[in-house]
């Protein structure tokens, strides 16, 4: 299997990013991201996204926080958050979480609390579909890796 | 003068708190052979860059910060440091990149940052030195020029010129010399000495003796001088006189609508019309009012007519003043985006002096003030600039808010600049002052505001405006605002902008679109943008 796999990995891979680009989930910055790996930094995209994880679950347990204090006045800290979360989806390429969180940041200048919740909801939704496919992503790359070192 | 190889080996020095973010701009700038050096701690930032100013050519802001606000970060480092500085920021909204430039900012990038984009920043680099090369070439030719003038101004001009240059030069050759930071203290004590000579008069050898500090080089002063007057030249001045005009036509009257009609054309709301009878139900909420442009008319009987009838103190009948409620709404609106376009002018002054950051501390520490009275407009000037960013308030219900929150934002005001401010309006009519909870038949200082919108730029309106409020508030009228209040309407109006409804549409229809695609969380995800339509 792992000799003559190299390449049905790698199509695996180029479907899986095929479909991600054509579902919005990634966009072209996600290539300039993998663009930036080179000699002298062999894992930058998984060194990057993994700070990616960490930061954005920080990020989304603040706001979860934040808002399930019914009396919830803060929103300018929600909005905050959400920039931060916003600028680092962007930067990597996660153009659908980037929008999910420009719709909800919309409804927290309009202090929507049952509007906010509902985009928390997508956002951690969507957010989750992000990881597990990035995930997916990783694990055909390694294993094409594997494959084309071993053969 | 570039050195060999440029733009490779660009210093670029860069601060802000999203790791991915400056990991990612950090590889960019490398793969472009620049030299980066990257602090995450904004407050960091600041003490590295005054200690090390020489060994960057440029600065990155990110001003989605945490710790401090961005835009003041931003402003402190642009007055401070002679370097270009960039913002970066998540968004591109109209208030956050004029804020920016207005702060002292060369370039407004949004992230994602496109690789292009970041490669180009050497051109600010260069600018910025081309510039500094022509002003010296300027007032090197200006000297030459001083032959056609007349012996006195010659003098003047000479003399005011040569203070300048040199102090050009100086701070070009010291450019890597750290720079005299002008507190809000010390440019005080610069207000002070410049207004005891005279504007025309100051010169800094002389504004150097009446400051009388220690360390401080005539070469600092007269800079600080050029810059001073420059922002003058722009705003004050005409301001001035418009504003003496104006008083001094309100001089004789005595009722405020009667003496208004004249001179006004409510140029708040030019370009809109509306019949006398408007109903309140078609008042529009785009943040115009609509009103006929001859509403001061003295037997009006139009909705804005609540000036007047607060006069009188007598509501003509409920259901006017009911309109009048509406249409006093709109006019706050008119009035909250009037103020924010103001506000973000004046920022020019404030980027010049620290009379903003002196207001700010004044307020926080309980209207201790440790200014000495300033001249009437820098004062009213600036502080109408920093309290407008407070004021963009709208109220879903009918209550006169904005002259209330004004009043309010007034009263953290220190007293002596409102001492000050009065000898702009001394001349015009003490105008009665408005309540927030009466705002059926209250007494109307909006009348005031009114009154001083002729032939006058929307800006210009609103620094009136607001001088007379003071000017009516200096003269012991009280006013009592929660904060909380103006917490809440501060909030409510950042929601009105309708500049977020197109944002809102743009992510409903992608999340639509993905949604269908993804088929097995298809049926339960869609009705989660029920929200986002319904806002749409």
């Amino acid at each position: 299997m792992l000799g003559m796999g190299a390449g049905r990995w790698e199509e695996d891979m180029s479907r899986l990013l095929a479909l991600l680009f054509h579902q919005g989930v990634l966009d072209e910055h996600f290539m300039q991201l993998q663009q930036l790996q080179d000699e002298s930094s062999p894992n930058f995209v998984s060194e990057v996204i993994s700070i990616y994880f960490r930061e954005s679950e920080k990020l989304l347990r603040n706001i979860r926080t934040l808002l399930l204090d019914r009396e919830c006045t803060d929103y300018k800290k929600i909005g905050v958050y959400l920039n931060h979360l916003m600028g680092s989806s962007s930067s990597i390429g996660a153009n659908l979480v980037r929008n999910v969180c420009v719709a909800f940041r919309a409804a927290s200048e309009h202090c929507n609390w049952a509007g906010c919740l509902r985009s928390l909801a997508v956002l951690e939704h969507e957010y989750c579909y992000l990881k597990n496919k990035l995930h997916e992503l990783f694990q055909v790359y390694y294993i094409q890796t594997i494959c084309m070192h071993s053969s | 003068m570039l050195p060999d190889g440029f733009p490779a080996g660009l210093r670029v020095f860069l601060v802000g708190e999203d790791s991915i973010v400056l990991r990612m701009l950090e590889k960019m700038l490398l793969q472009f052979a620049y030299k980066v050096t990257i602090t995450d701690c904004p407050l960091q930032a600041l003490e590295l860059l005054r200690a090390n100013i020489d060994n960057y050519d440029i600065v990155l802001i990110d001003v989605n910060l945490t710790c401090i606000d961005g835009f003041q970060l931003l402003e402190i480092v642009s007055r401070e440091i002679n370097l270009p500085v960039i913002v970066l920021s998540a968004d591109s909204d109209f208030e956050n990149v004029m804020k920016g430039i207005k702060y002292g900012a060369v370039d407004y990038l949004v992230k994602p940052v496109r690789l292009e984009e970041l490669k180009l920043i050497w051109k600010h680099v260069v600018k910025k030195s081309l510039n500094e090369k022509k002003s010296i070439n300027e007032s090197r030719s200006m000297d030459d020029n001083i032959s056609n003038l007349t012996k006195k101004s010659k003098d003047l001009v000479r003399k005011r010129d040569e203070d300048d240059d040199i102090a050009l030069k100086d701070n070009l050759a010291s450019q890597k010399r750290a720079r005299v930071s002008w507190t809000p203290e010390l440019h005080a004590k610069f207000i002070n000495a410049v207004n005891q000579l005279g504007i025309d008069k100051a010169v800094p050898i002389k504004i150097l003796d009446i400051m009388d500090i220690p360390g401080l080089t005539r070469e600092n002063v007269a800079s600080h001088l050029q810059k001073y007057r420059k922002g003058l030249q722009k705003h004050t001045i005409e301001l001035n006189q418009q504003i003496f005009d104006n008083a001094k036509t309100r001089r004789d009257s005595e009722s405020f609508p009667a003496m208004n009609i004249k001179e006004c054309n409510a140029n708040l709301y030019r370009n809109k019309s509306m019949p006398s009878s408007y109903p309140v139900g078609q008042q529009s909420y785009d943040g115009h009012a609509l009103i006929p442009q001859t509403w001061l008319s003295p037997h009006m009987r139009y909705q804005n007519n609540f000036c007047q009838q607060s006069m009188t103190g007598l509501p003509e009948n409920p259901f006017e003043t009911q309109q009048l409620g509406w249409t006093t709404e709109s006019y706050m609106m008119n009035m909250s985006t009037q103020f924010s376009g103001h506000q973000s002018i004046n920022q020019n002054l404030n980027q010049l002096d620290c009379q903003a950051q002196s207001y700010e501390n004044s307020r926080t520490s309980n209207g201790h003030n440790e200014l000495n009275p300033i001249p009437q407009l820098e004062s009213t000037i600036e502080y109408d600039a920093i309290d407008m960013s407070l004021n963009n308030d709208l109220n879903d219900n009918n209550n006169f808010d904005e002259l209330a929150t004004l009043l309010a934002l007034e009263q953290k005001q220190p007293q002596n600049s409102f001492d000050s401010g009065a000898q702009i309006s001394k001349d015009s009519v003490d105008v009665q002052s408005y309540s927030l909870e009466d705002h059926g038949g209250s007494n109307a200082s909006n009348l005031a505001i009114l009154s001083e919108f002729d032939n006058m730029d929307d800006t210009d309106e609103l620094y009136v405006a607001l001088c007379q409020i003071i000017k009516c508030h200096a003269h012991g009228d009280s006013r009592t605002q929660s904060p909380a209040h103006l917490k809440a309407r501060k909030a409510d109006s950042q929601s009105r902008r309708s500049s977020q409804s197109t944002e809102q549409i743009r992510p409903v229809v992608g999340l639509v679109i993905c949604e269908d695609l993804r088929k097995p969380n298809a049926s339960s995800c869609v009705e989660k943008f029920d929200f986002a339509c319904e806002r749409c």
